[in-house]
């Protein structure tokens, strides 16, 4: 019997419960199951605890803002590639990216764009992606 | 009016080089601030604690110690007078992400900052009306729906739309129809965005399984 592959799994993290629908929405068109976390640091411990093929993270989230989390991501060694999605005009893109986020797009989150920083099928080159 | 010798101490005492010391003299300001915004003939605005104020807003700046800085903060906070609120205020339009979100938590926490959160939510920076409706979420005010109502009517950025619409299905005093209709609202002024329209379909959803 063959074995049944193991779904590729992102973990969003934005305080809004609406987001984090949506974005897992997204996540689904693209074929990647998603966990959700409600901020920072309950998304710093989820991450820890997991292996996932991307990270969604809001910029602006209590107890620990999404700058803060990416840092301590990629301290502890966590090397999926993450996307920053922020309802911010874009100011913040620079420490986002510095931080160690692969990109950074700005809300309405759309499959294209998520697609063109993750490499998928179908994907926009983002303008606003680290690359 | 003068400051007495504890506060002028303990307003010293944010600047000792000991970050230990500096968040004792930011919780010991609390105390003093509280008492003179809550003493007796102290109204809300009273200038009484404003020497305390004055000192705990120069620190947020200046303060590199994360743990002294939340206690300048928590401290703005327990005071919770409209000069606190106006300490605060210019740190919601700063560049680290870190600083808005503490303040952002700080002013949630205050009663007076209900004063000042229709102007915030009026501002012509399009990110200072986002972080104003993050404040509303927080904050335990009844007026927010009708704030939200109006930004999802009236608001020229798709972005303050989207968070308000957002933060509208999150409250629980809102009836499924008047969601639906609201996100109904939000995605024929902005028919191209993915986001309110996946919102109109999930209030749509929701209000049928409701009825």
């Amino acid at each position: 019997m063959s074995q049944i592959p193991e779904p590729r799994r992102a973990l969003v993290v934005d305080d809004s419960f609406a987001v984090r629908c949506y974005h897992a929405a997204v996540l689904g068109q693209a074929g990647l199951a998603a966990d959700l976390a409600e901020d920072g640091a309950a998304g710093l411990e989820r991450a820890l605890a997991g292996t996932y093929d991307a990270i969604l993270v809001d910029v602006n989230m209590p107890r620990m803002d999404g700058c803060t989390l990416v840092r301590r991501l990629r301290e502890h060694g966590v090397t999926a590639p993450i996307v920053m999605v922020s309802t911010e005009s874009g100011r913040d893109r620079e420490l986002a990216l510095a931080a160690g986020a692969d990109a950074y797009l700005i809300k309405p989150l759309s499959y294209e764009a998520l697609a063109g920083c993750l490499g998928l099928p179908g994907g926009q080159p983002e303008v606003s992606s680290a690359g | 009016m003068t400051a007495d010798p504890r506060t002028v101490a303990s307003a010293r005492a944010l600047a000792d080089p000991d970050p230990w010391v500096r968040r004792g003299a930011a919780v010991d300001l609390a105390g003093i601030g509280a008492d003179l915004h809550r003493g007796p003939g102290h109204g809300p605005d009273d200038t009484g604690c404003r020497f305390v104020v004055e000192q705990l807003a120069a620190r947020i700046a200046a303060e590199p110690d994360p743990t002294a800085l939340h206690a300048v903060l928590k401290s703005l906070t327990a005071i919770g007078c409209g000069q606190a609120v106006a300490a605060l205020l210019p740190y919601l339009r700063g560049e680290s992400a870190a600083m808005r979100t503490a303040v952002v938590d700080a002013l949630s926490q205050i009663e007076a900052t209900e004063l000042v959160i229709e102007d915030l939510l009026a501002d012509d920076d399009a990110d200072v009306r986002v972080r104003a409706v993050t404040l509303l979420g927080q904050m335990p005010t009844r007026s927010g729906v009708g704030w939200l109502a109006t930004l999802i009517s009236a608001d020229a950025d798709p972005r303050v739309v989207g968070s308000a619409v957002g933060e509208l299905m999150a409250r629980d005093d809102v009836q499924p129809a008047s969601k639906t209709d609201l996100c109904g609202q939000a995605s024929q002024r902005f028919p191209r965005d993915p986001y309110l329209k996946f919102l109109l379909h999930t209030a749509s959803t929701n209000q049928e399984a409701s009825s």
